[in-house]
């Protein structure tokens, strides 16, 4: 919807974008709070939009909060005498410097006669003392959410030369006592919608890399069966009913899929062991890839795509191991803690996230890959499902509040954490989605 | 296949720990339970290689389980659709069904316990419930037509998929257990329920040992 934006930030560009409204939003009510922000880098100041006292406070908090929670920018607190102002003029970039922030973003709300919204904001670099970025886009006023990711987007783009992650989406599940919801949000959990809804558990959702399809697992006749919907990652809306893929002989779980998506890894259990398998999804050819009497589970591919990492308990605890796709030497990878399972990759192959315990509670941690440092960054008990951003710099999981099953957020780094938290039922296994391009 | 070996001789060791019966015929069983499940050990392997051999015969084999599958939705359909028939037959069935019903629900025979327990993390049959797996599993042997579901469930402590593989290794090797007693492999269905399932929902110990356990359940 924001064509053509990425070559033109800086200077002043105005987008009339046109969108279809997204509509039936299921879910609301939702609360993301930033817990910790200790020793992040850049600062940064973001000033209540003009024009409009509440959605320019919302705008401004959804903004920072996303540039937060990737644990490499410090908020600078809000003056809001500076409520007002849309525009900075020449002499008062020493204020700020006084503030001790760089980075200092106003903005600007306008009411159009159609019903829209148009929102401006410009970014200011302060001891450079100049604008780096102007940008302006007339929306439905509902898409507000979305202007807001898409403005941080691109102040993130611009001060650390990466890729923003804040307009992908995640997936995950609400469970409540009647029924699974599988949903897609924004990056930050809200505006979930249902693409999927069962009366039975629905587990390990997860993206393709264009992110056309979304692999899952439930259950049919009791029994857990791989299945695969086909969405459109833009709206976020299932395209057709789920199909099940196999099914196997005995339960069938844990999907995973390849770098080029033409073939999913999933785990098959039977006769009291659990195996690794691979399925083309092109012609549905089905073969093994690891052969051992143990679990062997929760596969999924390393960043160059040449090999599976997944979970064993060969040696009676779980380890997270990996093989080559085209079968061979098993290499074990973890050996710290009890228990370590729910390995994803980095995109970069440096690290992984997983699951550690190391006597106290179950949480999340990275595993350098060169140096073999396992890294604790959470200190929940019971944290689960591990995903990491496109960007690799924020992993969201599953966890809980007061016993309720909430989302939490932890930087690569583990100097921010947030939570999210949806109205009712249980959010579980989240799933990052890829960077779609526009 | 070592590890499977090892967890055989763990099982009978406790087994013969606890048992009432004379050390020879403990002895014997042990035996059997060890070479049996070698045996079935080496053809789980030899499944898994022809898996990958033959993709039409997996396909097939896909679609007779789908099938079974809807024949099986189908066979309970119609047995609702038949809630209120009287016909002969039928009535007998329910004499030997009521029959089937006062042996298993006796109050205070190990029949009419129906679930096993176990440790954090493992699938082991822990020596305790070694009467119970034997009752059950004498039961099957002497009632044939009679089938059973075990399901196999997790605490919700660590990865979801992980338990998930955990319940059905824990029904799994409940199973293998009642076939080694006499079962019919094809009188007991498998399922895994991982942690989905909890009946209780504290965050105490005590809350999480009764969501792990085996529940053996019959339809007759």
């Amino acid at each position: 919807m924001f064509n053509s934006s990425r070559s033109l930030i800086s200077g002043f560009v105005l987008i009339f974008a046109c969108v279809a409204l997204s509509t039936n939003v299921v879910f609301s009510q939702v609360e993301v709070e930033i817990i910790a922000d200790e020793g992040a880098k850049i600062p940064i100041t973001i000033v209540p939009f003009d024009g409009d006292s509440d959605l320019g406070l919302k705008v401004a908090e959804i903004i920072t909060s996303d540039l937060l929670k990737t644990g490499i920018f410090a908020s600078r607190s809000v003056d809001f005498s500076w409520g007002g102002r849309s525009k900075l003029a020449p002499d008062e970039y020493g204020i700020w410097t006084d503030r001790g922030t760089q980075n200092l973003v106003l903005g600007q709300f306008e009411r159009g006669q159609d019903g829209r919204i148009e929102v401006s904001f410009r970014l200011y670099d302060i001891p450079g003392q100049q604008q780096t970025i102007g940008f302006k886009v007339k929306d439905d006023p509902r898409q507000l959410r979305q202007v807001a990711h898409y403005f941080a987007d691109l102040i993130y783009e611009k001060l650390t030369g990466e890729p923003g992650v804040f307009r992908t989406k995640l997936t995950y599940v609400v469970r409540s006592k009647e029924r699974s919801s599988l949903v897609i949000a924004d990056s930050d959990g809200h505006n979930a919608r249902e693409i999927f809804g069962t009366a039975e558990p629905i587990l390990s959702p997860r993206w393709s890399p264009n992110g056309k399809h979304i692999a899952f697992v439930s259950f049919m006749n009791r029994k857990a069966a791989v299945y695969v919907v086909s969405v459109d990652p833009k709206s976020g809306k299932a395209l057709g009913e789920p199909e099940i893929i196999g099914p196997y002989r005995g339960s069938n779980s844990a999907p995973a899929w390849s770098k080029d998506g033409k073939s999913l890894a999933l785990s098959v259990s039977q006769n009291g062991r659990s195996d690794i398998y691979l399925v083309s999804m092109v012609d549905r050819a089905f073969r093994p890839l690891t052969n051992h009497q143990s679990i062997n589970t929760e596969p999924t591919f390393s960043s160059d795509g040449e090999s599976v990492i997944f979970t064993s308990d060969r040696t009676g605890r779980p380890n997270i191991y990996s093989i080559p796709v085209s079968g061979g030497k098993e290499l074990r990878l973890t050996y710290s803690g009890r228990y370590n399972a729910s390995a994803k990759s980095s995109h970069d192959g440096d690290f992984l996230v997983l699951i550690h315990n190391d006597g106290a509670g179950f949480n999340v941690a990275t595993h350098d890959l060169k140096s073999g440092v396992t890294q604790i960054l959470t200190n929940g008990s019971l944290d689960q499902s591990p995903s990491i951003a496109p960007n690799g710099r924020i992993i969201v999981y599953a966890s809980e509040q007061s016993g309720r099953g909430i989302l939490r957020f932890v930087s690569k780094n583990g100097r921010s954490k947030a939570r999210y938290s949806g109205s009712f039922g249980e959010l579980r296994e989240p799933s990052w989605g890829p960077l779609i391009n526009d | 296949m070592k590890y499977k070996v090892i967890l055989v001789v763990v099982f009978s060791f406790l087994f013969v720990g606890c048992s009432n019966k004379t050390k020879t015929s403990a002895e014997i069983e042990q035996r059997e339970l060890f070479d049996q499940s070698n045996r079935s050990a080496f053809d789980a392997g030899q499944d898994a290689d022809q898996l990958g051999a033959n993709d039409e015969e997996l396909r097939a084999q896909q679609e007779e389980l789908r099938r079974e599958l809807e024949r099986e939705e189908q066979r309970l359909l119609e047995e609702q659709a038949r809630g209120q028939d009287n016909s002969e037959q039928i009535a007998r069935s329910e004499v030997d069904a009521a029959s089937i019903r006062d042996q298993l629900n006796e109050k205070g025979s190990l029949l009419a316990e129906r679930s096993i327990f176990y440790e954090f993390d493992s699938s082991i049959i822990r020596a305790e419930y070694r009467p119970i797996v034997e009752a059950h599993g004498k039961f099957l042997a002497t009632n044939p037509e009679v089938k059973v579901r075990l399901e196999g469930n997790c605490d919700d402590r660590g990865s979801r998929e992980y338990n998930l593989s955990l319940g059905q290794s824990r029904a799994d090797q409940l199973k293998e257990a009642l076939v080694l007693l006499g079962a019919n492999p094809a009188q007991i269905d498998v399922v895994s329920y991982g942690a989905e399932r909890p009946v209780s929902f504290g965050v105490d110990e005590a809350s999480r040992a009764k969501n792990r356990r085996s529940d053996i359940v019959y339809s007759y």
